[in-house]
């Protein structure tokens, strides 16, 4: 019989080894154009602001936000935040002089990390357009020239306030205010990096635009804000992945994306998060649907010790429809506090929510969920499903879904399930000849599977490879 | 107030229509049936069901029907022995313009192993005023369990389904009785009148 505290303690060591040689690397011979001191300042705010020169609107937004951020508490819910010490992060992290175009103009120090994470492979193969931001800043950035001639804008946030700021101050806080939580805030005053993308009425982007995030430095911060907006008709997919190192300081990742998806377009927001352990993830994600459009969350949770996020979609247009699929996999010691929000305002929408988490080795998955159908929205329907997986006895599973139903002349179903792997599934496979290690990763991977089969190839390649590692030794 | 339901016994009890606190404790190898009907009058009721013993087993059903004032239950389903099961069901017709706020949240503390467990609470919203507010938590803390699970729904009267019975010699008032009635199917008290005052 395998000793489960041994087991456990061999598919930690393995995975944070495993980890370690593909993300956990941290790069010393970084050279850094910028390193703010620690701790968060309107002085911090003001350097910030005058690296970038950026105009004077925004800096007086960062102070108002800044001011909004030291007013508000804490969040009342969800995991311990305590971990967080506000004065120990770098807020901003300036890792080259300028975004480049070409791969090879990129540092070399910058390439190599790149290179080591598959990023510029993936744009030669099957992407329209990359980006690939280095703690606070994009380094590289690049689109295909058909669709730039179409009018297709992708850049970083603080490049589009120098070339575009008329339609970036039209759209940016009006779907996530900085007002709306504390972190919010936070990303309103210290906000590097991100993407910024339009997307012409009528365009659509077959091949998905990705933008991968690296945090290096230790107790850095990573606060990118992106802004999608899709005119009418238009299509794309975005997809982003996220890594770090594994040092023992902690650091702090609080991005805000908005995304208005306006009448008639359609949008896929793919996430695959995987920060190491020392990664707090905060995240504020919303979405704005108008009449006959669509917006479709994938959110990937694999790593950070702490993750709080929960996509939304506001469905303010006759016949928006929004969904949201979520994997939340919390391995030894993480918190995935993850889940979906939608607000149905306008008459015949409709919404779909799918959760599939995995806790291990004392993980803790919780799902928290907001359906709200305003009055008005007559003709709404809404369904929602959750289901856990629970390894041992140690790992948690929670869940907290919440129906606010205002209208009488609406559909709202919600099921929610959490069990263990089943021995008459075991019993099955090895029936078949199937080992009962392989059967207990097919059975995980089966119950991820409506969500995996969304994600980008080589994304839902990594999960199963991750899954496998991460049952073995789990037997019994 | 708190009740035991001691070992080896079975006991069939109506939660009080009465705002407060109320607690339930199971030992083992008892079975509590209990239900709920608030009535005509305002509720703002904290439900906690212990189920402390192995083999302990809870059935609960309850009816919201005939509301005319706002009902606030908090009801709390706690698996602390071996092998406990409970199924909790809440079947509710909203027709007048009051609010419902009902959250409810099964436990099962490490240690309850074998726990079967589910709660399903359904809504027919007759009425465009008012609203329904309905949180169903779970919070697992053992693996080795068989079920966990819960559901909700709310909706509101299928029209093709009033107007068969309308087409089978039903005033409109009556077709709605008829089908809150099937709706209410299993909680229903024997003997009640099927028309419907809305």
């Amino acid at each position: 019989m395998i000793n489960e505290k041994d087991s456990q303690k061999d598919a930690l060591l393995s995975y944070d080894e495993r980890y370690l040689e593909q993300y956990g690397f941290a790069d010393e011979d970084a050279v850094y154009s910028y390193l703010a001191e620690k701790g968060l300042s309107e002085d911090v705010i003001r350097a910030l602001s005058a690296i970038k020169k950026e105009p004077e609107w925004m800096l007086d937004i960062r102070l108002k936000a800044y001011e909004i951020f030291r007013s508000k508490p804490m969040p009342g819910f969800g995991p311990d935040l305590s971990g967080i010490d506000f004065e120990d992060v770098r807020y901003y992290i300036k890792p080259s002089e300028k975004t480049e175009k070409s791969w090879d103009d990129v540092p070399d120090y910058i390439r190599t990390t790149f290179d080591k994470l598959g990023i510029p492979e993936a744009e030669k193969k099957f992407l329209a357009g990359v980006g690939a931001q280095y703690e606070s800043e994009m380094v590289y950035h690049s689109v295909q020239e058909d669709l730039e001639k179409q009018g297709v804008i992708f850049m970083s946030p603080d490049e589009a306030l120098q070339k575009h700021p008329e339609l970036l101050r039209e759209y940016f806080g009006t779907v996530i205010p900085a007002r709306d939580n504390k972190f919010a805030a936070l990303n309103t005053a210290v906000w590097s990096g991100g993407s910024f993308i339009y997307i012409p009425k009528g365009v659509k982007v077959d091949m998905p635009l990705q933008t991968y995030f690296r945090i290096n430095f230790a107790n850095a911060g990573q606060f990118e804000r992106t802004l999608i907006i899709a005119d009418e008709g238009s299509e794309m997919h975005y997809v982003e992945g996220c890594s770090a190192p594994i040092h023992t300081e902690n650091s702090l990742h609080s991005a805000v994306v908005e995304i208005i998806v306006k009448k008639g377009a359609k949008v896929r927001y793919t996430t695959i998060q995987n920060w190491s352990k020392n990664v707090f993830n905060l995240v504020t994600k919303r979405a704005v649907a108008y009449a006959d459009a669509t917006m479709e969350w994938v959110d990937g949770n694999l790593g950070s010790q702490i993750t709080m996020k929960y996509p939304s979609v506001y469905l303010m247009g006759e016949r928006a429809h929004g969904s949201v699929l979520s994997l939340a996999f919390a391995g030894s010691g993480r918190i995935q506090d993850t889940g979906a929000k939608m607000v149905h305002v306008a008459p015949h929408t409709t919404s779909t929510i799918v959760s599939k988490s995995m806790a291990k080795d004392g993980g803790t998955t919780t799902y928290r969920g907001l359906i709200r159908i305003e009055k008005g929205a007559t003709g709404a329907k809404t369904r929602v499903q959750c289901d856990a997986l629970l390894t041992d006895s140690e790992s948690i599973s929670n869940t907290y879904p919440t129906m606010d139903i205002l209208e009488s002349d609406a559909v709202v179903e919600h099921e929610a399930s959490t069990g263990k792997i089943r021995e008459q599934q075991l019993a099955y496979l090895a029936s078949r000849g199937i080992d009962e290690q392989t059967a207990i990763s097919m059975v995980v991977n089966g119950f991820f599977e409506p969500i995996v089969r969304e994600l980008p190839m080589e994304y839902a390649l990594e999960l199963n490879r991750l899954i496998e590692l991460e049952m073995e030794g789990s037997i019994g | 107030m708190s009740t035991l339901i001691t070992k080896n016994t079975q006991q069939v009890l109506t939660i009080p229509i009465t705002s407060g606190q109320f607690r339930y404790v199971i030992e083992d190898d008892a079975t509590l049936e209990l239900h709920y009907m608030p009535g005509v009058q305002q509720l703002d009721q904290e439900v906690a069901i212990e189920l402390l013993g192995d083999n302990a087993s809870l059935e609960l059903n309850g009816v919201f029907r005939d509301l005319h004032h706002d009902t606030s239950l908090k009801l709390k389903i706690i698996h602390l022995g071996k092998n406990t099961d409970a199924l909790a069901t809440i079947r509710g017709v909203l027709a007048q313009p009051v609010s419902v706020n009902i959250t409810a949240t099964i436990r099962i503390e490490p240690g309850a192993t074998g726990t079967d467990t589910y709660y399903q609470a359904d809504f027919l919203k007759l009425n465009n005023d008012g609203s329904i507010r309905t949180q169903p938590n779970l919070e697992i803390n053992e693996s080795d369990i068989v079920n966990a699970g819960h559901g909700s729904s709310c909706g509101r009267m299928d029209e093709s389904q009033l107007q068969y019975l309308e087409a089978r010699g039903l005033n409109r008032e009556q077709a709605k009785g008829q089908l809150i009635d099937a709706f209410l199917n299993e909680m229903n008290e024997g003997g009640k009148d099927v028309s419907y005052d809305l």
